[in-house]
């Protein structure tokens, strides 16, 4: 019963945020998948057994995500756009969304640190930058959910 | 305790490979737009979340030891870190969606007990994203704006701009060194407006093009960095010249304009070619279009730099001006309203209104104003500088004006308009060699060691940056 738990918690966190994040009609075909998943369950023994040390169940797992997200994109993209797709965001990009305050058992808003030019004379560099930001990148549809609403993410 | 982690998460990656079936089904029926907007929106969250998860899996020994601290967490779309209690983490929105705007920021609060905040309306973990989409209707429509401002003061600089140059180069007559260096000025200038625009229209607002990330994408921005700098070495070249004309040796020999050319022209490839390189090992991203990086200094430095030294430059010649005005014993009024004459007219050549607003200002208000300003101030550079040194110009205006009446007066055709011809020729040829060789004329004036004529040399200078 202990070793189903943490099964259920990793189940129930993943289908309800990604079942919030798909279109309705997705979301019957994923009740669907799910139950047909539940009927080979009975794999699940034979994979465990299969991986006994730690460092072949880490880069299997590795190995294995990433085989997944690279098939995400369709065959019929162009390879200039498929590369743009599989590419990731750089690391340093994103260690700059991470910015924590402190404050004495208050939850003000944070400045978030500044970066960039901030000279009178990077008008143009910061301008396209914004463009690019707010109207130039497409593929993207706007979000799924009213960021506002109670039951937005968390 | 190995085992359980393993089985879930397998369990979590067989989750995954079915929700990328349940994707593929769908983008076979959809059509390919809307393929490709899905494919990229679930592309970057499964990415986001998969490496939140390898943090989480990491630190699983940790989380044990830390009980009385928020946990990291997934929450759907962002993964947030481990965070004391009583404290709001934050950070900049995703950029998974349409409508939202990354430079706002979406905040998790970490509640006194140590436990993420819950929403009391459904009882769930709650993280805001509200910021993230409120205004980003308002910063698209702001940034358009901005854009459509660039375009047409670019616009009208570069008519005014080619005009003056056409009145330049058809008129040998205003040939002279200040001359000469107001052409490479206003070339830069035409040259800056020209890729600007093609940068704006071609590849900021490009969707396409920054996607692609083509080469020739960064070659563009590599050379609208090259005539940036070029524009403000060129008004750092009329700063030195000015400077040398009126401070440092008001009646020496011509100067060469070898090193003008190299300062105004070659100069700028350094700081290009620098950060054309670091750009490619140290922040390579699409287009090189992100502002968020240090190395843009490497390009405006060296223009703050130029600007510095011209500021200095302004203030030395306004400052001998108002001490060789006072010697002619001119009314106090009269001397300070030419030196603020002056002034107003040399600070758009030399760029002087870019260090009267040196860099944005805290607070959403006064950081608007700021950018408003500052954008028009620098597209409508060009126009100002062409009016002002061009078309305001007293030689220029008297080219223009014998020139309309010489047309008049040959289609007139009748003898007693001869005689007027000939007394017009005499006069424009004292006045071209008297005003624009002025070196020369300066040089006459002291051979005579007349007080009238060095009276009259002093009250020319006033004219001289004209």
């Amino acid at each position: 019963m202990r070793a189903l738990f943490p099964v259920f918690v990793y189940c129930i966190s993943l289908l309800s945020t990604q079942l919030l994040a798909l279109p309705v009609g997705n979301r019957l075909d994923f009740m669907t998948r799910l139950q047909e998943l539940r009927e080979k369950s009975t794999i699940s023994p034979d994979i465990t057994e299969r991986s006994n040390t730690d460092h072949g169940v880490s880069i299997d797992r590795t190995t294995l995500w990433r085989a997944i997200l690279s098939r995400a994109p369709p065959a019929d993209l162009t390879g200039n756009q498929l590369q743009s797709t599989v590419t990731l965001e750089s690391p340093k990009q994103r260690e700059r969304r991470h910015v924590h305050s402190r404050g004495h058992h208050s939850h003000h808003h944070p400045q978030l640190m500044r970066v960039g030019c901030v000279l009178g004379t990077c008008q143009v560099q910061n301008l396209s930058h914004r463009l690019y930001q707010l109207v130039g990148q497409s593929g993207r549809e706007d979000s799924p959910i009213n960021p506002r609403s109670p039951h937005s993410y968390g | 305790m190995d085992r359980c982690c393993i089985t879930s998460f397998i369990l979590l990656l067989a989750t995954s490979e079915l929700f990328v079936v349940v994707l593929s089904e769908n983008s076979t029926g959809g059509t390919k737009k809307n393929a490709h907007e899905l494919n990229f929106t679930r592309h970057k969250i499964l990415t986001a979340q998969f490496e939140c998860y390898q943090k989480i899996m990491k630190d699983t020994n940790h989380n044990k030891t830390d009980g009385s601290m928020c946990k990291r967490t997934w929450d759907g779309w962002l993964c947030w870190e481990y965070m004391e209690p009583g404290v709001t983490s934050a950070q900049h929105c995703p950029n998974y969606f349409d409508d939202f705007d990354t430079s706002e920021v979406a905040t998790k609060i970490c509640t006194n007990s140590g436990h993420w905040f819950v929403h009391p309306e459904s009882n769930r973990t709650w993280s805001n994203y509200t910021d993230c989409r409120l205004k980003s209707n308002d910063h698209k429509k702001t940034a358009l704006n901005l854009y459509y401002l660039t375009l047409i003061g670019h616009g009208l600089s570069l008519i005014s701009l080619f005009t003056s140059l056409g009145i330049f180069f058809y008129f040998k007559s205003l040939s002279c060194q200040r001359i000469t260096l107001h052409k490479n000025l206003f070339f830069s200038f035409v040259l800056n407006s020209v890729i600007t625009i093609i940068f704006f229209t071609c590849v900021a607002n490009n969707q396409e093009v920054t996607e692609a990330n083509p080469v020739s994408c960064k070659v563009s921005v590599f050379i609208h960095h090259y005539l940036l700098g070029c524009n403000y070495f060129w008004m750092l070249c009329e700063g030195i010249y000015l400077h040398t004309l009126i401070v440092v040796a008001v009646f020496a020999e011509k100067q060469h304009l070898m090193w003008y050319y190299l300062l105004g022209w070659g100069f700028p490839l350094i700081p290009a070619f620098i950060h054309a390189i670091s750009r490619s090992y140290y922040y390579n991203d699409n287009c090189w279009i992100s502002s968020n990086t240090s190395l843009l200094y490497i390009i405006h430095g060296p223009i703050c730099a130029a600007l510095l030294v011209n500021l200095f430059f302004l203030l030395n010649i306004v400052r001998v001006l108002i001490t060789k005005l006072k010697v002619t014993h001119q009314a106090e009024s009269s001397v300070y309203m030419r030196a603020v004459r002056a002034t107003l007219i040399l600070v758009p050549l030399l760029g002087i209104q870019y260090l009267l607003l040196p860099y944005k200002p805290d607070g959403r208000l006064a950081s608007e104003i700021f950018i408003h300003t500052t954008n028009i101030l620098m597209h409508y550079q060009g126009l100002l500088v062409a009016t002002i040194f061009c078309f305001f110009n007293s030689e220029v205006q008297g080219v223009l004006r014998r020139h309309w009446n010489q047309y008049r007066t040959q289609f007139g055709g009748t003898f007693a308009n001869t005689a007027l011809r000939s007394a017009s020729y005499t006069a424009s040829s004292m006045t071209e060699v008297h005003r624009c060789y002025s070196i020369d004329g300066h040089m006459d004036s002291l051979n005579g060691k007349t007080f009238h004529n060095l009276e009259s040399t002093i009250l020319r200078s006033d004219n001289l940056y004209m």
